[in-house]
């Protein structure tokens, strides 16, 4: 009976073994002798958060501030003008999750100061294990989760090999890595074969970032367009592995199958023809890490309180209405005007008014003619007597009237609503 | 059968599976494509809108006028004729009045004037707005006179950032 089973078990496994030839032959075959080429291509567009609504749906400002987040972004001040420094700055924006959500953005810099060309990068031989955690030596590294306050340091993202980002990919999340190398070998002649046999010796270039910057700022110097901010696509297949993440496993995954796997990313750019002169032209808001760089060294002493936008409004902006009992036409500003006034806050308007307009005779301000929006000061040039109709100028909180001597302000009881300074001049 | 055999099988076995189910991925595996890229409307733009968190002046060491500029070239604009619409110019949220419009270009003057703490006035900055729609371009250029006059100007957009709008009235 045992050996019965034993037979049995051995013709199993020597079946199963058999199947297994037979397999790894097919395998073989088809692998080697069968098989197509397969191609995969992902894109990369625009890293905006699934929680972001539709562009539609935006404000021209919310548009400014949302629309625009690509997953390489390069400013190149190129210092062609001699008049600055030579800036080069790439931005990478990416995810610190799968759910891909604005809560969970994220970006991290490197900065040049300098012109740093493909001919400069030099063959430094290193480890394996330096060339994946080491960051490029000669930059400044930032990072950001809000976009606007940037920080360097040892507890930003590191840019080396090892590091992975989340990107969006039609808006399902993938993984990032610069990982990828560049092999190729070397022959040499050997004394003890009789110079007949050549012994390869093989090199391996393990990519780091310092690659991917000296090859954007080589596509934004040479992008057709010129100076200016433009968009272009740049090819990173041969930097970046894209993994995608599975939902049911809730792990990246590699793709170890497709031949060719080919990964476009858009690359929007500032390229100036002027060199860099102060840190607010940094994406990072920073020069060497500082956030006061500048290099005048006799800067002017900036500080204020408030600004306020100037206006000065004459006959040209005013709306005219003639009266018979006056003999003459009252000026007024129309509803729209007002409001616009009204809604701008900080604008100081000045208003000058000239009695004396071509063939025509203004004689005062008409009725609500100005109410309801600041005014700085009112000039008025003429002679006679200039009247100021019921809340012509209410609610206008006009500081300084200002008129020529021989005219006298005949003002309505409820003309204005506040006190001012009367000038003659 | 001696021990050596049954190691054989199983090693075997193994490669077979492992060929098995490389044979199956590889199968199955197609050309795929995944995401798409659309910057065709990134080319030009049907309205003039320029937004940036800073302007920094340049001033030219062989120019003698004092000028200081700010040039940028831009994304051209579609559909800008101002020989027939009508438009209107927001800086900043600031509709800039006696805008001159013409067919294919328009100038605005700027006055900001800037005060202390104590409300004194300090700066009384004016600044030229200049944009050239050309037909691969759109050129805008920002200039005032004078260091002073340009670094408040400067210190002003980077406080608030530079909107600037050319909208149609329809």
């Amino acid at each position: 009976m045992t050996n019965t089973l034993k037979v049995i078990g051995n013709c199993c496994l020597a079946f199963l073994a058999v199947i297994g030839v037979g397999v790894s032959l097919v395998y073989g075959y088809y692998h080697f002798f069968i098989r197509d080429i397969t191609v995969g291509t992902n894109y990369i567009d625009n890293q905006i958060g699934l929680d972001i609504i539709n562009a539609a749906d935006l404000t021209e400002n919310e548009k400014n501030e949302f629309e625009d987040r690509y997953f390489l972004e390069a400013n190149f001040y190129s210092n062609s003008k001699h008049n600055g420094i030579a800036l080069q700055e790439l931005k990478l924006n990416y995810f610190t999750d799968y759910n891909l959500l604005s809560t969970g953005y994220r970006a991290s810099g490197m900065q040049y100061l300098g012109d740093l060309k493909q001919e400069d990068l030099q063959l430094v031989p290193t480890t394996e294990s330096q060339a994946n955690r080491d960051e490029p030596s000669g930059f400044s590294y930032y990072d950001t989760t809000n976009g606007i306050n940037w920080d360097g340091g040892k507890l930003r993202t590191q840019l080396n090999r090892e590091s992975t980002f989340v990107i969006s990919i039609d808006n399902q999340p993938y993984q990032i890595q610069l990982d990828k190398t560049y092999e190729w070998t070397t022959y040499s002649r050997q004394w003890y074969t009789l110079w007949i046999w050549n012994k390869p010796t093989k090199h391996i270039w393990l990519y780091t970032f310092l690659d991917v910057f000296a090859d954007c700022m080589q596509a934004v110097r040479s992008n057709s367009a010129g100076y200016g901010d433009y968009y272009i696509t740049v090819d990173l297949s041969e930097y970046f592995t894209i993994r995608a993440f599975e939902p049911e496993s809730g792990k990246y995954k590699q793709d170890d199958v497709t031949d060719i796997i080919k990964t476009y990313s858009v690359l929007k750019f500032h390229y100036d023809e002027n060199g860099a002169r102060n840190s607010t032209q940094s994406m990072f808001n920073c020069i060497d890490c500082n956030p006061s760089y500048d290099i005048e060294d006799d800067k002017v002493d900036t500080t204020y309180w408030q600004e306020r936008f100037v206006y000065t409004l004459t006959n040209e902006n005013l709306d005219l209405r003639y009266s018979e009992v006056y003999g003459g036409y009252f000026v007024a500003l129309s509803i729209d005007t007002k409001t616009m006034f009204a809604n701008m806050p900080r604008a100081k308007v000045n208003i000058t008014i000239d009695m004396d307009y071509g063939d025509k005779k203004i004689v005062g301000i008409n009725y609500n003619g100005f109410e309801n929006f600041e005014i700085d000061t009112l000039t008025i040039n003429g002679t006679g007597t200039f009247y100021l109709l019921d809340k012509s100028l209410f609610n206008t909180q006009v500081q300084v009237i200002q008129h020529s001597k021989n005219l006298q302000l005949n003002l309505a009881t409820d003309a204005l609503n506040n006190n001012y300074q009367e000038v003659a001049v | 059968m001696k021990w050596y055999n049954y190691v054989i099988c199983f090693v075997l076995i193994i490669v077979g599976v492992f060929c098995g189910t490389q044979f199956y991925r590889e199968i199955k595996a197609k050309s795929y494509i995944n995401g798409s890229i659309n910057i065709t409307n990134k080319f030009s733009q049907e309205s003039f809108n320029y937004s940036s968190t800073s302007v920094v002046f340049y001033h030219d060491l062989y120019d003698d006028t004092d000028t200081y500029s700010f040039e940028k070239d831009l994304l051209k604009v579609d559909n800008f004729n101002g020989k027939i619409n009508t438009y209107q110019v927001i800086l900043n949220d600031y509709i800039l009045l006696d805008a001159e419009i013409n067919a294919g270009s328009l100038f605005a003057t700027v006055k900001i004037d800037f005060y202390n703490t104590t409300g004194n006035l300090v700066e009384q900055a004016t600044m030229q707005i200049s944009v050239l729609f050309l037909s691969n371009k759109t050129q805008l250029t920002l200039a005032t006179t004078g260091k002073q006059n340009a670094s408040f100007l400067e210190q002003y957009f980077a406080d608030n950032g530079i909107r600037l709008r050319v909208i149609q009235i329809l």
